[in-house]
């Protein structure tokens, strides 16, 4: 009996070992968030007074970041003056998603971020499965006019990667994974559905296009 | 003392392998929001209410966490194998109807940010830790060795 005793009690000891330490290290290595969701870039979208600010994380090649960018672009079309958004870069594929990255920033520089945003994400499938899309961007840079020579030179400064990857290492810092993660005024949520769930909410909406996104 | 490799006992080894899985698949998960384990059991499709995803995902690396330390320090070294096993089962029950229902998985969501395994080897993990926990029951007395349980027994 006595055996049994001292055996639970060391039992509880390494539970409670086990909850103070995971604790512990959550508290001491917790994220600074101060600042982390200031909206200061330029690939933002909608009205910044809105009282539903988005910050979200992407990687163009994944299909449910296409799926709820494309719902987004609806969404806000559809609602103006309701959302503030800003995309930042999360590519999990470091070769092809952070080229798509890349070429997006390019864009930027050239003010064309949303029309190269919104033609990855909405022809995904016409290049995510290409071994390299590079002439297909390039195709696309083409047809929407921008300068393919300081867009090449673009894409090969170091500079335009170390950035992204910045902006993926703040996000990682936030705890976001998986892509696409939102933040909403702020809050975490993964997934489109989570998304869309919470901004219907806030906004005390009801969408049908939701129900047939899913 | 010499050590050698004829000493070293095969059945501690894959114990402390368990429970090293477990640990780090755990730990992985206790310390990311929580948003990210509840994004990959939504993955697999087999559990639908919001509440029930929120609590596995919150209570289960805690399971993972408690399971894989009990085994490493051999301490209700059984009890923790049967933990380990019944856990493991349940990873081939959802990985195997995600691989059957042929769902979008490209990463199983174990280990979180630590390691990404590819879905067919996550399931050729998870059979393995089922056979290897099974047999680590089966010879108890094996496992049991450098263990707690044998100084509180």
């Amino acid at each position: 009996m006595r055996k049994f005793i001292r055996k639970i009690l060391v039992s509880v000891l390494v539970l409670l070992v086990c909850v103070a330490s995971i604790q512990s290290v959550k508290i001491l290595f917790a994220p600074d968030q101060n600042g982390s969701f200031l909206i200061t870039s330029q690939r933002v979208k909608g009205d910044p007074k809105a009282s539903v600010q988005i910050v979200e994380y992407v990687d163009f090649r994944c299909g449910p970041c296409g799926h709820g960018s494309r719902w987004l672009k609806d969404f806000i079309k559809k609602h103006p003056g309701k959302v503030f958004l800003e995309v930042r870069y999360f590519p999990l594929h470091l070769t092809y998603g952070a080229l798509a990255a890349r070429f997006t920033e390019c864009a930027l520089k050239q003010g064309m971020f949303w029309d190269i945003h919104d033609a990855l994400m909405g022809n995904q499938r016409e290049w995510f499965k290409l071994s390299n899309p590079k002439s297909f961007f390039l195709e696309i840079a083409e047809k929407k006019g921008m300068d393919i020579v300081s867009l090449e030179a673009c894409w090969d400064n170091p500079s335009v990667y170390d950035s992204i990857m910045e902006i993926k290492h703040l996000g990682k810092e936030l705890g976001v994974t998986a892509t696409p993660t939102y933040f909403i005024n702020g809050k975490m949520f993964v997934g489109f559905k989570e998304m869309s769930e919470e901004l219907l909410r806030l906004l005390g909406m009801k969408d049908e296009t939701v129900q047939a996104l899913k | 003392m010499k050590f050698t490799i004829k000493k070293i006992n095969i059945f501690v080894v894959f114990r402390l392998v368990i429970a090293v899985i477990f640990i780090a698949s755990g730990t992985e998960k206790l310390l990311s929001p929580v948003e990210n384990f509840v994004y990959a059991i939504q993955s697999y499709d087999l559990i639908h209410d919001p509440d029930l995803q929120e609590s596995i995902a919150l209570l289960f690396p805690w399971l993972e966490l408690f399971a894989g330390v009990f085994l490493l320090l051999g301490l209700w070294t059984k009890a923790a194998l049967i933990g380990t096993g019944a856990m493991a089962c349940g990873f081939i029950i959802f990985v195997g109807q995600g691989i059957t229902r042929k769902l979008p998985l490209v990463d199983c969501g174990c280990f979180g940010d630590l390691a990404h395994f590819p879905i067919s080897v996550t399931f050729a993990i998870d059979w393995a830790i089922l056979v290897c926990s099974i047999l680590l029951y089966i010879k108890a007395d094996q496992t049991k060795k450098m263990s707690l349980d044998k100084n509180l027994d």
